[in-house]
């Protein structure tokens, strides 16, 4: 297999088949960055085309001393950004946006407890805002550092830690409103 | 430290997010704290959860799709490049040239007195203040003292008399 940094050069030096295997090896981190950012399958496929257009495009003024691959989760994660933006300009509806988040049809072979906890994290990620959205799935899906997040969304690492602080309190209270459910209503 | 505080750290504590300087801290206090501890070993178990559903639980291009969005990525891209390539037969710089000339227009018919400003005397500009239907102007070519007036209409329509 070449290497990352070969592979650049020759998307730089024109050749276009070198773009492809490049991205492969980040193609499913970024699917579901951009997955669990809409919670649609069909609108993360539509951020990661912009994505990867933008990353072609801009690729010669790729920082070579810098990571590629918090470059293109940065640019996945704006490319999310602006697509949340323009789908609630659009959608004046929270309700209608709120129902149609991860309607995706459930794996029937997961047995029942996965089941709790997708709905949990699901519950959890519908009430983030985007940017601690973005940077708990860096740090718990993605497994990004907090120093690499920080990179990737050009932030110090502390208000990285503050968003994320935020983003696993708001995760816990899913959990605990689930197990007690006559404890957390709909306004604890 | 008080508990106050260090409740605040803990779900940083508890993904091992937390700078090095004050994990002694923190966990000395956890040592003695029945309830921060609870707090804490509730957070790495709800941690270790999330995180490893996350990690399971993936979605997957499909081999043709995915090498159906690259191809396409390459496409756009290149088409967006030459979108705004050296003038004048691009689509880009028309396009630039067309609202540059309508901007141009709608100053003159909008706001004739601006335009007058700028000119300088080059140029002349009158509007009738009570009846914008017509807005005329007056190009004397310094060089040879040819005149020209240009008429634009309300509606648009140009009317050049030398
Ligand atoms: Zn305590």
């Amino acid at each position: 297999m070449k290497k990352e940094e070969e592979l650049i050069n020759e998307v730089l030096e024109g050749q276009n088949d070198s773009f492809e295997p490049l991205l492969r090896p980040y193609r499913q981190g970024i699917l579901n960055m951009a997955y669990r950012m809409t919670g649609n399958i069909e609108e993360a496929k539509e951020i990661c085309q912009d994505a990867t257009i933008k990353v072609f495009k801009y690729l010669g003024s790729f920082n070579r001393e810098r990571s590629f691959k918090n470059w293109l989760y940065k640019t996945v994660v704006n490319c999310s950004y602006d697509f949340l933006k323009k789908k609630s300009r659009y959608n004046a509806l929270i309700a209608e946006q709120k129902k149609s988040f991860f309607d995706d049809s459930y794996n029937p072979e997961k047995n029942y407890s996965n089941m709790e906890i997708k709905e949990k994290i699901q519950n959890c990620l519908r009430v983030l805002s985007p940017k601690e959205k973005a940077v708990f799935l860096l740090r718990d899906a993605e497994g990004f550092s907090i120093n690499e997040a920080s990179q990737i969304l050009g932030s110090s690492s502390n208000s990285i830690r503050t968003h994320l602080s935020r983003a696993r309190q708001k995760l816990r209270k899913e959990f605990v409103r689930y197990s007690n459910p006559e404890k957390g209503g709909m306004f604890s | 430290m008080k508990c106050r505080k260090v409740t605040r750290f803990i779900p940083l504590f508890a993904g091992s997010d937390f700078p090095a300087e004050t994990i002694a801290k923190v966990r000395h206090h956890l040592q003695d704290c029945r309830s921060c501890q609870q707090e804490y070993t509730e957070y790495q178990s709800i941690l270790q959860q999330t995180r490893e559903w996350l990690t399971q639980e993936r979605k997957d291009w499909e081999e043709a799709e995915w090498k159906k969005t690259v191809h396409a990525a390459i496409e756009k891209a290149n088409e967006k490049r030459s979108w705004l390539a050296p003038w004048p037969f691009k689509r880009g710089w028309a396009f630039v040239l067309m609202t540059a000339s309508a901007i141009l227009l709608s100053l003159l018919v909008l706001h004739p007195s601006l335009v007058k400003d700028k000119m300088r005397g080059i140029a002349t500009v009158s509007a009738d203040p009570f009846q914008t239907e017509i807005v005329s102007m007056q190009l004397v070519s310094k060089e040879t003292g040819l005149k020209i007036n240009w008429f634009f209409h309300k509606d648009l329509k140009l009317e050049v008399i030398e």
